[in-house]
C-alpha cells in the first residue's frame, strides 16, 4: 500500500521544503501518479487564486481613518496617569467619608441612627464573633430613643 | 493571467519614529507608514471580511489600535506585518464577539454553496471578485481564509504568514494545504478548464 503525500505537496509546490525533503517528494512523485495529479490540481488552484485582481480601497478611506486617529490623539491629551490618580483620590475620599467616626449627638436624646451605627461598626469590626451578639444583647437599649416602647413607658 | 499582489514594501526603520516624544510628530509618522501600506492592508481586510464595508471598518479599528500601541512598537518589527497581526486579532475578536458565523470544518462545507451552476469558466477571468474564486474563499473557515489571503493572494512567504497569524510555519503549510484541497473540489470545473488550457 502506497502512502500518499499530504501537505508536503503544498510545501513542494511553494518551494518551502528543505533540499532533503524536496528530493524525497520528487522521488515519490516519480512513482506515484495519484500524487502527481494532486500536485497539478494544487498548482491549478494556486493559479486560479492568482487571477483575483487587486482590490482597491475607497479613495477617501485613508483620510477617514486618519481623521479618527487624530481624534484618538485628542482624547489622549489628558494623561492616563492623571485620570488614575484622580480616580484613586476620589475613592480614598469616599472611603474616608464613610469611616469617619460619628460622635454621639450633644443632646440628651440619642438619635436612632447613631445607636444602630455604633452596633453596625462593632459588628463589622468583629464579624462572626460571639462577642458581637453578646455586645448587642447586653448593651442598654436606648429607651429614650424609642419612648413609644412599653419598657420605656414603665420608667 | 496572474494578478498576484506585489510583495510588501521593504521594511521601514520606524523605531525612532515610534518612540518620538512629540505626539504630533508621532502621529504624522504613523500616518506616513499607514499610507505606505494602506492598499495591502485593505486587501487583507477585504479577503478576511468579504465585503467593502466591513473591511474598511476592520482596517479602521486596527489602525486605531496600532496607533495607540505605536509607542510600544518593537525594534526590528516590520510595520506591515505588525499592522496585519493587529488586524487579524481584531478580526478574530469580532468573530468571537458577534458569533454570527457558524464555526465549521473544511470537511463540513458543501461545494454546492460555492458553485454557481449558471456560471461558466470564463467568469473567473472576467472578475473573480464576484465570481466563484472569491465565493469559494469566503466559504473557507476564517483561519484557512487568512492563510490563503496572505500566501496566495498577497504573495507573502510562509514565515511572514506565521508571524502575522502567530502560529508555526508547519501550521501555515498544513492549513494552506487543506484550504487548497477544499478549493480544488469547489472549483473543480475551473481547475479542469485551466489544466486544459481553456482559461
Amino acid at each position: 500500500m502506497i502512502l500518499h503525500l499530504s501537505h508536503e505537496l503544498t510545501g513542494y509546490l511553494d518551494g518551502t521544503l528543505t533540499a532533503e525533503e524536496a528530493s524525497g517528494v520528487a522521488a515519490h512523485l516519480a512513482e506515484c501518479t495519484e500524487c502527481r495529479v494532486a500536485l497539478d490540481d494544487l498548482r491549478a488552484v494556486r493559479s486560479l487564486l492568482r487571477t483575483v485582481p487587486p482590490i482597491l480601497p475607497h479613495p477617501a478611506a485613508l483620510s477617514r481613518t486618519l481623521s479618527r486617529i487624530a481624534l484618538v490623539e485628542t482624547r489622549r491629551t489628558v494623561p492616563r496617569w492623571l485620570i488614575a490618580v484622580a480616580t484613586m483620590a476620589a475613592g480614598i475620599g469616599l472611603l474616608l467619608q464613610l469611616r469617619v467616626p460619628t460622635a454621639p449627638p450633644q443632646s440628651t436624646r440619642v438619635s436612632p441612627l447613631w445607636y444602630f451605627q455604633q452596633q453596625a461598626e462593632f459588628a463589622a469590626a468583629h464579624p462572626m464573633a460571639d462577642v458581637t451578639l453578646t455586645s448587642y444583647l447586653s448593651s442598654a437599649l436606648p429607651y429614650e430613643t424609642f419612648p413609644e416602647w412599653p419598657a420605656a413607658q414603665k420608667r | 493571467m496572474e494578478h498576484i499582489q506585489a510583495p510588501l514594501a521593504s521594511p521601514v526603520s520606524v523605531t525612532e519614529l515610534a518612540q518620538a516624544s512629540d505626539p504630533t510628530a508621532a502621529q504624522e509618522r504613523f500616518a506616513e507608514l499607514l499610507a505606505a501600506h494602506w492598499d495591502h492592508a485593505y486587501r487583507f481586510a477585504y479577503y478576511l471580511t468579504g465585503n467593502a464595508h466591513d473591511s474598511e471598518d476592520l482596517l479602521q479599528q486596527a489602525a486605531e489600535e496600532a496607533f495607540r500601541a505605536f509607542h510600544r512598537f518593537q525594534p526590528g518589527t516590520r510595520f506591515d506585518r505588525w499592522l496585519f497581526r493587529i488586524m487579524h486579532n481584531s478580526f478574530v475578536d469580532r468573530l468571537r464577539r458577534e458569533r454570527r458565523r457558524k464555526i465549521f470544518s473544511l470537511d463540513d462545507v458543501s461545494g454546492t454553496a460555492v458553485m454557481d451552476p449558471t456560471a461558466g469558466p470564463s467568469e473567473v477571468a472576467e472578475g473573480a471578485l464576484d465570481g466563484p474564486v472569491l465565493r469559494a474563499l469566503r466559504a473557507l473557515p476564517p483561519d484557512a481564509r487568512a492563510v490563503v489571503a496572505l500566501v496566495d493572494l498577497q504573495g507573502l512567504p510562509y514565515d511572514a504568514a506565521a508571524e502575522i497569524l502567530r502560529c508555526p510555519i508547519g501550521t501555515v503549510r498544513s492549513r494552506l494545504h487543506r484550504a487548497r484541497l477544499a478549493l480544488r473540489e469547489w472549483l473543480r470545473p475551473y481547475v479542469d478548464a485551466l489544466q486544459r488550457g481553456e482559461l
